[in-house]
């Protein structure tokens, strides 16, 4: 058993309360799973036995290729469909949940994101021209392109502050993608200038988000490119 | 210049959005989330192109033959053409975007073989090909946004088009999957690219955030679709606690062989049934052999709905490289490791072939509307070949980007006047069929999902599919009598949407009394050549189900 406790928010409401479902969770069954399965019951009641509504939160593929469904569970940033049941309840059978903290929330789990869009924007993280063409890829740039703007490092970010310049770790990848992909030198400059005012010269490399990113992607070797 | 509107951003939409802005055209690109999250990024396998670096004679000519075949000859041949001679350029114009294609040892563009492809002709990024293409377009769409030629709007769906008295579209609305609020946008042309009908079935591999309710909506403004019982089971699929995940085309293509357990020793059926193409045979082939192996001769793993796919021999490095998204897969979800035991494999809801009925250039029934992608009936006919889809959707995006361009339509005078009254009316309708005494939405939803998964899956007959018809017919008639029980109108809107177009899926499904391609009649078990046609379905109050003739290549 596992019970999940929630922290919820309505739609277009600032008031914020608790409520908690329990599930029997299958063997390999993830986070993802369980919001899935209490969403399904008719009626949805909680543990107590009240009636509930169904919990909004953002889901795409279930396999962490999308990033969609980032959120805080026991504390930590993650993907509701990277953890795993049987791993969270090993101390205990409660799994707190929440949103990410450090974007508006949208309702109960959904958060809105669009500052990691307007991020990239920020650093100029685009092409001016025409790609590389390279006969091998480098495996950094391979890796650096798995970003699924999932949020989980920005939240886990010390440097990721309100009223901070800093436009966080994924900005940062995209920027040192598009880097290292263009052919104008004069915009490769440009962007590695960008990147060092509003990124890498903001970073204290705590290297909290490598701890924390889905995909793997190292911010200590985009950090040397940059 | 006047405005585009591009509703999707994944493979289709983003490519639309690129040539229409690349052309000088002012495009919206209107999404419920970010390219990020869209479907295509699932894409795993690869993109079809007739490169030939394989030196093994590949051509366009061959792309062309295989896909019409693979299609069961329901394919229109002019657009099957112009996609196939257009592939390579789409894979330059792909590279060109920033996208890290697997490479040969001697630093060309790699290629590897795919299902019902007779050349090595799938181009791709290990098995994050659709990942690949996106982020690199993704880089392109932000140059774009930079340059204020795109600009971008997250967390919107189309939920009506606006078309005008004289059957033009002039635009459309749209609610804020935030606030719930609607909105609307004006237009000289429409581009829909929403992607697939995954929400009819509930249980399809691909996102769950393909609701299909743009398509479901347009069907009920009458806008016509076509061939919707073709619906692409794909052969490899597994059960996980979630949701049924895919193992790509490529573990086949790079040697993974198909087999169950008979008198104690195993038995390659795909092999031994098929010798020349065996494992590598059309979808369509396979998955119907799977389900004939489990159902009709009970050999599936423990008597039950699974055949095992087998790539042990392929060995650790190809596994955890080229088979990467895989490995992944079995591992975290499945606890297997697919270097140590077969993987247990059944067909699962992956594509829909059928959707909008566009012609040559995209457009749509309704002028002024173009439509690309998934959600668009073009290229595949009855069967798609993998690494089709996207090409399809790539080459489909840019060809209906170019219809706009040429077509070189201007706002209506009116145009604004007409989205307001259509947004007006839509409000009234999806908040009108809220009733705390109706149905409950959720049960509702889930009682589509069961008719559609038990009477439109692999193998359909006369019984099961009427029995389905008449299940949502009473569906809907309660819809329409005691309204919706539901906390959020939109999802409430979507069920009554979605069980319309269920019972146009079922109609086409009923009406076609053959088997072909993906669509197997177990009381109609061969093909009838004088039902080499595409099927339309059309709404006007009623479903009116008819066919057409396949174009004559020109």
């Amino acid at each position: 058993m596992a019970i999940l406790k929630i922290k919820r928010q309505k739609l277009n409401s600032e008031e914020v309360y608790w409520q908690s479902f329990m599930v029997d969770p299958p063997p390999r069954a993830t986070v993802a799973w369980a919001l899935y399965e209490i969403n399904s019951h008719v009626p949805l009641l909680d543990v107590e036995g009240n009636d509930a509504s169904p919990i909004v939160w953002s889901c795409g593929c279930g396999q962490q290729t999308c990033g969609a469904c980032a959120m805080v569970i026991n504390g930590k940033p993650t993907l509701a469909c990277a953890a795993f049941l049987n791993e969270l309840t090993k101390s205990s059978e409660v799994i707190t949940i929440q949103p990410l903290t450090k974007f508006p929330v949208v309702c109960d789990l959904a958060t809105d994101r669009t500052l990691l869009q307007e991020g990239l924007l920020r650093v100029k993280a685009w092409l001016s021209g025409k790609a590389k063409k390279e006969s091998r890829t480098p495996e950094n740039l391979l890796k650096i392109s798995k970003c699924i703007m999932c949020g989980c490092c920005y939240e886990v970010c010390p440097n990721c502050l309100p009223g901070s310049d800093f436009v966080g770790p994924s900005s940062l990848h995209g920027a040192y993608r598009a880097m290292l992909q263009e052919t104008d030198a004069g915009n490769a400059a440009l962007i590695r200038t960008e990147a060092k005012k509003l990124g890498s010269g903001l970073c204290s490399k705590s290297l909290a988000c490598e701890k924390v990113c889905p995909a793997g992607i190292k911010i200590a070797g985009t950090l040397v490119g940059l | 210049m006047d405005r585009v509107v591009v509703i999707g951003n994944g493979l289709a939409g983003a490519s639309a959005a690129i040539h229409c802005a690349q052309q000088g055209l002012k495009v919206v690109l209107i999404s419920p989330f970010p390219p990020e999250r869209s479907q295509s990024v699932m894409a795993m396998g690869g993109i079809a192109a007739s490169l030939n670096h394989k030196m093994d004679g590949d051509n366009a000519q061959i792309h062309f033959d295989d896909t019409i075949k693979g299609g069961v000859y329901l394919a229109d041949p002019n657009a099957v053409r112009g996609m196939v001679n257009g592939a390579a350029e789409v894979i330059e114009e792909l590279e060109s975007c920033g996208t890290l294609f697997s490479r040969t040892d001697d630093g060309k563009i790699n290629q590897r073989p795919f299902g019902g492809h007779s050349k090595q002709r799938a181009v791709f990024c290990g098995t994050q090909t659709g990942k690949q293409l996106m982020s690199a377009l993704i880089l392109k769409l932000r140059a774009l946004e930079a340059e204020g030629k795109i600009i971008q709007m997250h967390g919107y769906r189309l939920v009506r088009a606006a078309i005008d008295d004289n059957g033009r579209c002039v635009g459309c609305v749209l609610l804020d999957m935030v606030t719930r609020y609607t909105c609307c946008i004006s237009c000289a042309s429409l581009i829909l690219a929403s992607g697939g009908l995954n929400g009819v079935y509930g249980n399809a591999v691909g996102s769950l955030i393909n609701d299909a309710g743009a398509v479901a909506s347009l069907f009920g403004q009458g806008v016509k679709l076509a061939n919707l019982e073709f619906v692409q089971f794909h052969p490899t699929t597994v059960e996980t606690p979630m949701k049924r995940m895919l193992i790509s085309e490529a573990a086949r293509g790079d040697g993974g062989r198909l087999f169950v357990m008979r008198d104690n020793k195993p038995w390659y059926f795909m092999e031994e049934n098929y010798p020349e193409k065996g494992n590598l045979m059309p979808r369509d082939v396979v998955s119907r052999e799977i389900y004939k192996v489990c159902t009709q001769m009970g050999l599936g793993v423990n008597g039950g709905k699974a055949v095992l796919l087998d790539i042990r021999h392929l060995g650790k490095g190809i596994i955890n490289t080229r088979l990467d998204e895989v490995a992944f897969i079995c591992r975290t979800y499945l606890g297997i490791d697919p270097a140590h035991e077969p993987i247990p494999v059944y067909p699962g809801v992956h594509f829909f072939m059928g959707g909008i009925k566009v012609d040559l250039r995209h457009q749509s029934s309704v002028e002024n509307l173009y439509v690309a992608g998934e959600c668009a009936c073009q290229y595949h006919g009855a069967n798609r070949l993998g690494a089709n889809s996207l090409l399809g959707a790539v080459y489909g995006g840019k060809m209906s980007a170019l219809s706009v361009v040429s077509d070189n339509h201007s706002e209506s005078a009116g145009a604004a006047d007409i989205c307001a009254a259509y947004e007006k009316s839509f409000s009234e309708e999806m908040t009108g069929l809220i009733n705390s005494g109706g149905l409950q939405n959720r049960a509702l939803r889930a009682e589509i999902h069961r008719i559609v998964n038990e009477s439109l899956s692999i193998a359909r007959d006369k019984t099961g599919l009427e029995r389905g018809i008449s299940e949502t017919e009473s569906i809907l008639s309660s819809i329409a009598q005691k309204g919706i029980f539901a906390l959020d109108a939109y999802q409430a809107w979507l069920t009554k949407n979605t069980a319309l177009l269920a019972k146009a899926m079922l109609e086409s499904a009923l009406h076609r009394t053959e088997s072909r391609g993906a669509h197997m009649r177990l009381d109609f078990p061969d093909t009838d050549e004088s039902q080499r046609k595409t099927s339309v379905a059309a709404y006007n109050g009623e479903i009116h189900i008819s066919y057409e003739d396949i174009p004559e290549e020109r």
